[in-house]
């Protein structure tokens, strides 16, 4: 079922002349033309932070407003090592995926079996022990004090071992939704605080990147996260997803480890958004704790997701294309991108409620009922079931029995 | 002479957990405002309002164009803007929300998950929507509502004081809160609206018309929200992008306090409001928010259902 546009024979020569173009289009275009290259790159950096966003409200459930966390972590991490440290931004990146994963690994460890309960105790008691230790230092030797102030760096600390003990992926719906903004939010307010980042001023990134160097960047990243996205649905774990996205009771109840798939599409999803803002923020050069933990960034994703298709795996491809257009094309006009965004969520969940894809995949269902109406209950299903129920027919001995008796 | 050091101390201590006490509980009073509007939505209908911040901050707004009219103390606005926003709260149920609201969509056959997100991808979009509108037409400069009260003080004892605003809107909200749960346990519509939140299937079958039930629910949660706003712009000033930050305030105070009561969102305002003002007072102004949020995130992580929860 994925890449319902491409699927079949002549859909993969499609996807091979799209993928030639896009790699050779920064040629085509020629140094003149970088209008469009820039263009290219931030649907390339939006749809792969919908991808991570996809991953998790898409396929698993987990409705997020808190991506922006990733999104501060990366940017911040490159623009901390390329600042004081003279780091390539090209070999910071990496870190910015590294950091952005072990923050969710954090918000996630006390979900793995190991750590829950009262056996959280020691790992907590480990981690306090830790820090203390790392306050006596400081008392002896100050240099030690990454963070340059006692009152972050208590704070931090005090948060990153709380972060660690809360069993976030527990929560459902809404709860999940609210913690994980909290959670932005709470570091946002630390990191205006911190001297070491700017204190609110941010800091700049410098690099002598060229635009075409960052538009294969974005074109590696988008296309590489697609590709993970599409590994872990055609994996075992594929099914599991969308069984505890529609229902985690049933989904239980037929042995799936839900927590585990919940920690798997997390980890995953985190340094697909941390590499994504990287890139940004190297494109964009300043970055400031309000700009990057901003929960602008969530609305965007969503709307690049929803419009798109939440749930299918073209769909941040295509809801960042109608992001760029809407934004661009709305700010050149009514000069407020985001005013139009606003408007532009609304109406697409009236006209359709599942998206670009998701309407285009009812469509073809649609035509599919016409000619066999056996087909009819795929219909009512997104995405990654690609088993084919039986027809009603054949149940047709057990109905009748059942009547009888 | 150090002994009386010592009681000096002792003293200041007192001073500054029960200025932090009285100042926190005033907050928390008017922090109740802000969420019920929202914990109602969220029990009657399931609506997860995320434009709930932003509809505080038109009342705020609503306020300024009435008093750029009616020159008079903005405590008349609420005349203005209590009914105003009413109507639109219930306007924008009846035309847009019902439409996409959890119900619609379990109509359309769409999982009970995506029925969940619809309607907060709508209210989201309504709330970046409704922030851009007003900066298109205010402007980004912060307001606030000129008042001769913002300055005065109830005095307890020599250190002791609280704003005399502040007070007041403590008792409006605790006024608004009672007159709530006298609509909700006294009134027809108040009983609809019970029999609604309790179960939206069965309700329609005894007559109430669910439509018109929830029109009047996102009615009283906006006008609650508009009073709100009034009030804040008479004690801080505002911008037109300040939502979000109410908004996750009033999460905060649902949580804390359990959706659907009452008496949970002021406990859980007021205990939001004493621990903000503790926070703030002894570890730094920056402290307050972050404090604040480790408070409900504390809350979500071990008892989810709030304090309060039926």
């Amino acid at each position: 079922m994925m890449l319902n546009l491409f699927s079949g024979k002549n859909g993969k020569i499609l996807l091979v002349i799209l993928l030639l173009t896009l790699i050779a289009f920064p040629w085509i275009a020629g140094e003149g033309e970088r209008f469009y290259t820039v263009l290219l790159m931030t649907v390339f950096i939006f749809a792969t932070l919908g991808h991570a966003w996809n991953l998790l409200a898409g396929y698993s459930g987990l409705l997020s407003f808190g991506l922006q966390v990733y999104v501060g972590l990366g940017g911040f991490a490159i623009a901390l090592l390329s600042f004081y440290g003279g780091v390539n931004v090209w070999l910071a990146m990496p870190v910015a995926a590294v950091v952005s994963a072990l923050f969710a690994w954090l918000l996630a460890v006390p979900v793995s079996e190991r750590f829950t309960g009262k056996r959280a105790a020691g790992p907590m008691a480990i981690a306090i022990g830790l820090w203390i230790f790392y306050e006596i230092l400081i008392a002896f030797e100050p240099s030690f004090d990454v963070f340059r102030g006692h009152y972050t760096r208590r704070v931090f600390i005090l948060l990153l071992i709380f972060l660690g003990a809360l069993p976030l992926l527990n929560l459902q719906g809404a709860y999940f939704a609210v913690a994980t903004w909290l959670i932005a939010s709470a570091m946002a307010s630390v990191f205006s605080e911190w001297k070491v980042v700017g204190a609110g001023g941010g800091l700049s990134i410098v690099s002598d990147t060229s635009i075409t160097a960052r538009y294969y960047a974005g074109l590696i990243l988008v296309v590489a996260s697609t590709f993970t996205v599409w590994i872990l649905l055609n994996s075992r774990y594929g099914q599991a997803l969308t069984a505890v996205r529609d229902d985690e009771d049933a989904a239980s109840t037929v042995g799936i480890d839900i927590r585990r798939v919940k920690t798997l599409v997390f980890l995953v999803s985190a340094p697909m958004a941390g590499l994504a803002a990287g890139l940004f923020y190297i494109d964009n050069v300043t970055i400031t704790p309000a700009d990057a933990f901003s929960i602008r960034w969530s609305a965007v994703v969503v709307f690049v997701v929803v419009s798109g298709g939440m749930g299918s795996l073209p769909g941040p491809i295509i809801g960042a294309v109608i992001f760029v257009i809407v934004d661009r094309l709305a700010s050149g006009y009514i000069g407020s991108g985001e005013l139009a965004l606003g408007i532009a969520s609304v109406l697409i969940i009236i006209l359709f409620p599942r998206g670009i894809m998701g309407s285009f995949n009812d469509l073809r269902a649609r035509r599919r009922e016409n000619q066999d109406p056996d087909d009819k209950i795929l219909r009512n299903q997104t995405e990654a079931p690609d088993i084919k129920l039986k027809p009603k027919e054949t149940c047709h001995e057990c109905s009748s029995t059942r009547r009888v008796g | 002479m150090k002994s009386s050091e010592f009681t000096e101390d002792l003293y200041w201590g007192i001073i500054d957990i029960s200025n932090g006490l009285l100042t926190g509980t005033v907050i928390g009073g008017y922090y109740a405002m802000i969420s019920i509007g929202l914990a109602m939505t969220f029990g009657v209908m399931r609506l997860v309002n995320l434009a709930h911040g932003d509809f505080i901050i038109v009342g705020a707004y609503l306020s300024v164009v009435f008093l750029n009219l009616f020159p008079i103390s903005p405590f008349f606005a609420l005349i203005i803007v209590v009914p105003v926003m009413f109507c639109l709260g219930y306007l924008l149920q009846r035309v847009l929300l019902n439409h996409v609201s959890v119900q619609a969509m379990e109509r359309k056959g769409l999982s009970s998950n995506y029925g969940l997100m619809a309607p907060i991808l709508v209210t989201f979009g309504l709330g970046i929507f409704l922030s851009h509108l007003l900066l298109g037409i205010f402007e980004s400069d912060a307001r606030q509502l000129k008042n001769s009260l913002a300055f005065s003080a109830v005095r307890l004892s020599e250190d002791l004081n609280i704003s005399l605003l502040r007070f007041i809107f403590f008792i409006i909200g605790i006024l608004i809160l009672v007159v709530l749960h006298l609509f909700l346990n006294r009134t027809q519509s108040g009983r609809a609206i019970r029999a609604a939140s309790d179960n939206a299937d069965i309700s329609p079958l005894m007559g109430i018309n669910t439509a018109h039930v929830y029109g009047l629910a996102l009615g009283i949660s906006m006008a609650i929200a508009g009073a709100a706003g009034v009030m804040i712009g008479m004690i801080r000033t505002f911008q037109p992008f300040d939502g979000p930050q109410f908004l996750l305030i009033a999460f905060g105070a649902v949580i804390i306090g359990g959706l659907g009561s009452i008496v949970g969102s002021l406990v859980g305002g007021v205990l939001l409001g004493i621990t903000q003002v503790l926070a703030g007072t002894y570890f730094g102004p920056s402290a307050q928010l972050v404090g604040g949020y480790i408070l409900i995130l504390f809350v979500l992580a071990f008892k989810p259902q709030g304090l309060f929860s039926r």
